[in-house]
């Protein structure tokens, strides 16, 4: 059972508290200098003024996978909803997953399976203090994720989810037979094999029967409260924009009467507010999946500014998990697994499918500078290999960050890979390159993230050498398990293989009923944040978001218009 | 009245280039120009440009563009000289009557310098390791950074003394998917005896139609003694025993991979070696092995973690 933020400490109002912030309607009943009150009640007013050119109960802000079932519990506690979404599609992230949710608590598939668990052993399992992963997370929002497991199974069951089957061994913090559990694809879905469909459209179509609106191509540029850091949130402010994001001339305020739900699916593709976590991720690196969701931090940066602050933000920088991906490579935003067919409305954003590097030593790697930096061959969560990945090279006017880097390979490798080294395999706009000799492959590289040319003979150096250890046998530089292949017969190709980054693991903090806190440790009424967007669990995906989404949707609906 | 009546503007016209020519160029490379002719703020469309080298006209555009004054070319196609070195194009307005009115000449010097065309080397199917003494080919391909056809070139193979161990005339077609890469097989010996080689390829041509720069690439191979015994690396894998088929099997320098029974036979002379296995997916796994006499050596190898391999 979900514990109340009374229950858990958290959300507490702490009026007496020296300093403290006031909300508004705290400062009123406390008869405070009558200025002062006077200042309120102007800003109220402010509020009020606002010419509202629609009017609902709860404005849910994203359609992916937290947003759409934020949505459809509003409304099914009898609140009236509108979803705002930026892109021309639902799905959000959501859409680009796998497609598998860490649920357990002991439920119907697992029971079928004959595996054993309860809320207790997910809670202990993704609380693990042994674990980074599990190490830094609210402990508070942990136990609410387990203790509705069994609910959000049954839910998310109700509402058109289909599960495919427990597979595979155990995933990240899972023990003891728990496992991700798959969602079925939705059939025929047009854009994308990922399994994420699965979630998002059988969840689109029931909020769609259910008299849902969803606005797409809206923006949400901010978030009206009362006053600028008290009181309660009224309404969003919205601009539409075009399929490249940007601005038209049309403007909205939608007044929100009973609660906002932010779930614009977090701040992976914003270096500015990603690189408050780990400077090194500065804008060479891409968010994974940007082809359907930009994740540029919308929601956390219009709460911030009304007062929000950030929950658990170690979860951000565990480095155990795939916060940074090796990806695909070929193609700018270089997801792993997850792809586009070319048929997807949404492929111009993708430019190619990319390659998938199914063994390392087809390949060596070099950064911007035409030199190895590390054993290719390591896995994808190796976070000593990104740490040199991310080292600088000599840019003087940029210290932080690594700079692009490349895949070099030949012909041969081509050929053992059964790579296609065309469109829409791989976009020749900046990210695959392919030339006759290794000097003039470097000559080649032209990208918006390469701040010089390749030196030549810097790569000539690095391919004449790392074949030496193909005869010798020991790569003497950076210990690659005996090196198989040379790199020598043409044509050869550079492919960008810039470390990716999967999905951000902070946000705004919120407490159990996914209220946003602010800084000084009080609840923002009416506001509400889930997946992503949302601090204070470091555990990656949908269920996660459909969590507190769900709860963030019903604690909406009960607020007082 | 008549409109007969020709207006001279002598000296009042002034010519630039909306590009200026690099201060370098490859030589016999295509540049494009584009002008742009000032003549009064008139309307000089209709009118003729020539690009004139060592006196003679080299290339013609005519002005078809008027804005704010100014009328322009299009880009067209100029030629730099074969030859390396400085060279001055004079741009020039002939003197020529455009809407009945009459214009003097205009002119404009642009210089700049021509550089040989850089070129850059491929050396593959290079055998290793290779035993002593013994005839071995490798292939060698040049490219010209004008992408200029190189067959008839000649590309030398020297060793680590320098010495010419080998030579190559490039062949009359590019390698295939390869743009301009001309190449040749070149039959060698190798050394007698054992160790690391690296070799150079050089190109070196002096009588291309066009200037083009030395180069020279390095490439290197084992030479090893002749084989005495024979060595059967069988991989299973670790958890159930499964024969693993297309592993790469390396003993010392000598390589490999795996059959369908998970076999792989190795040829090696007496000598202590390190064996290296990979497969993808895999723990690499390696031991040291002893040959004195024919050998069978078993290995296993370890699946990766699961929670090791990419997810969503």
């Amino acid at each position: 059972m979900s514990k109340s933020p009374a229950e858990t400490g958290q959300g507490k109002d702490i009026e007496n508290r020296p300093g403290a912030a006031i909300d508004r309607r705290s400062f009123l009943t406390s008869g405070a200098a009558v200025g002062a009150v006077a200042i309120a009640e102007a800003s109220a007013h402010a509020a009020d003024a606002i010419s509202w050119d629609r009017e609902v109960d709860v404005v849910v802000i994203g359609a992916g996978a937290g947003g759409l079932v934020a949505a459809i519990a509003a409304s099914e506690r009898g609140a009236s909803v509108l979803i705002v979404e930026k892109n021309f599609d639902i799905g959000g992230r959501g859409m680009m997953s796998f497609g598998g949710l860490y649920i357990g608590g002991g439920n119907r598939m697992q029971k079928e399976k004959g595996v054993e668990d309860s809320p207790d052993r997910a809670f202990a399992d993704w609380s693990r203090p042994d674990k980074p992963m599990g190490r830094f997370s609210d402990r508070a929002l942990v136990r609410t994720w387990a203790d509705n497991n069994l609910e959000l199974f049954a839910w998310l069951e109700n509402h058109g989810v289909k599960w495919e089957a427990y597979r595979g061994g155990p995933d990240r913090l899972d023990r003891g037979g728990r496992t991700r559990l798959n969602v079925v694809r939705w059939p025929n879905e047009p854009t994308t094999p990922a399994r994420g469909s699965g979630f998002v459209r059988p969840l689109e179509k029931t909020a769609r029967q259910m008299g849902i609106e969803i606005l797409l191509q809206q923006q949400m540029t901010k978030i009206h409260r009362e006053s600028p850091l008290a009181g309660r949130v009224t309404g969003i402010a919205t601009i539409e924009v075009d399929d490249h994001y940007q601005p038209k001339t049309r403007t909205m305020n939608i007044r929100a009467h009973k609660g906002i739900i932010i779930a614009t699916g977090g701040s992976a593709g914003n270096p500015v507010f990603r690189t408050m976590f780990d400077v090194r991720l500065t804008e060479e690196y891409q968010a994974e999946n940007s082809e359907w969701t930009l994740r540029t931090g919308d929601g956390e940066i219009a709460a911030m500014e009304i007062g929000a602050a950030l929950g658990a933000t170690a979860c951000q920088t565990t480095q155990d998990d795939n916060l940074i991906t090796k990806g695909r490579m070929g193609k700018k935003s270089n997801g792993t697994i997850t792809e586009l067919y070319p048929t997807s409305p949404h492929f111009f954003r993708a430019r190619a499918l990319g390659l998938l590097v199914k063994d390392y030593q087809d390949v060596i790697l070099v950064k911007e500078n035409g030199f190895r930096f590390y054993d290719e061959t390591v896995p994808t969560r190796d976070y000593e290999y990104y740490a040199a990945a991310l080292a600088w090279t000599g840019d003087p006017k940029k210290f932080n960050g690594g700079g692009p880097i490349w895949a070099i390979f030949d012909a041969d490798a081509v050929a053992r890979e059964e790579w296609e080294v065309k469109p829409p395999h791989v976009d020749p706009d900046g990210y695959f390159f392919a030339a006759d000799t290794i000097e003039e492959l470097a000559a080649r590289i032209v990208n918006e993230y390469q701040w010089r040319p390749m030196p030549p003979a810097a790569l000539r150096k690095s391919v004449d050498r790392y074949n030496s250890f193909v005869d010798s046998g020991v790569d003497a530089d950076f210990k690659k398990p005996r090196p198989m292949y040379k790199i020598a017969k043409p044509p050869f190709y550079a492919a960008w293989h810039t470390p990716a980054l999967h999905d951000s693991y902070t946000g705004v903090r919120i407490n159990t009923t996914a209220q946003v806190m602010d800084l000084h440790g009080k609840i923002i009424p009416g506001l509400y944040a889930c997946g992503d967007s949302a601090g204070g669990f470091g555990q990656h995906g949908i269920c996660r978001a459909a969590t507190f989404g769900r709860i963030a949707g019903f604690h909406a609906a009960a607020q007082q218009s | 009245m008549s409109a007969e009546v020709p207006v001279l503007v002598p000296a009042a016209l002034s010519l630039e280039l909306v590009q200026p020519v690099p201060p370098e160029v490859p030589a016999g490379t295509v540049i494009a120009l584009q002008v742009r002719v000032w003549g009064a703020g008139r309307d000089l469309r209709g009118g003729r440009i020539e690009i004139i080298a060592a006196e003679e006209v080299v290339a013609t555009a005519e002005l078809i563009e008027f804005r704010d004054g100014f009328s322009e070319t299009e880009p067209f196609a100029a030629k730099a000289p074969d030859r390396v070195g400085e060279f001055t194009w004079t741009v020039r307005f002939p003197p020529q009557t455009i809407d009945g009115i009459a214009y003097d000449e205009g002119a404009l010097q642009v210089s700049s310098q021509t550089a040989p065309h850089r070129t850059s080397l491929a050396v593959w199917a290079i055998p290793s390791p290779v035993r002593m003494a013994e005839r071995l080919a490798i292939t060698v391909g040049a490219k010209s950074s004008g992408a200029c056809a190189l067959s008839g070139a000649k590309v030398e193979i020297s060793d680590e003394t320098g010495t010419m161990v080998g030579e190559g005339v490039l062949g009359d077609t590019p390698w295939p998917g390869t743009d301009a890469l001309y190449w040749t097989e070149i039959g060698l010996t190798a050394p007698s005896e054992e160790g690391m080689r690296h070799w150079s390829a050089t190109f070196a041509a002096t009588e291309l139609e066009l200037p083009h720069l030395f180069s020279s690439a390095q490439f290197s191979f084992m030479t090893v003694k002749p084989p005495e015994h024979s060595v059967a690396i069988k991989v299973i894998t670790s958890d159930d025993a499964t024969p693993l088929e297309k592993v790469q099997v390396a003993l010392g320098p000598y390589r490999a991979a795996t059959d369908n029974a998970g076999l792989a036979r190795i040829e090696v002379p007496t000598g202590k070696y390190d064996l290296a296995v990979w497969k993808a997916g895999f723990e690499a796994a390696s031991k040291i092995v002893d040959v004195a006499a024919n050998l069978i050596v078993q290995l296993e190898l370890t699946r990766r973690a699961k929670e090791l391999t990419i997810w969503d």
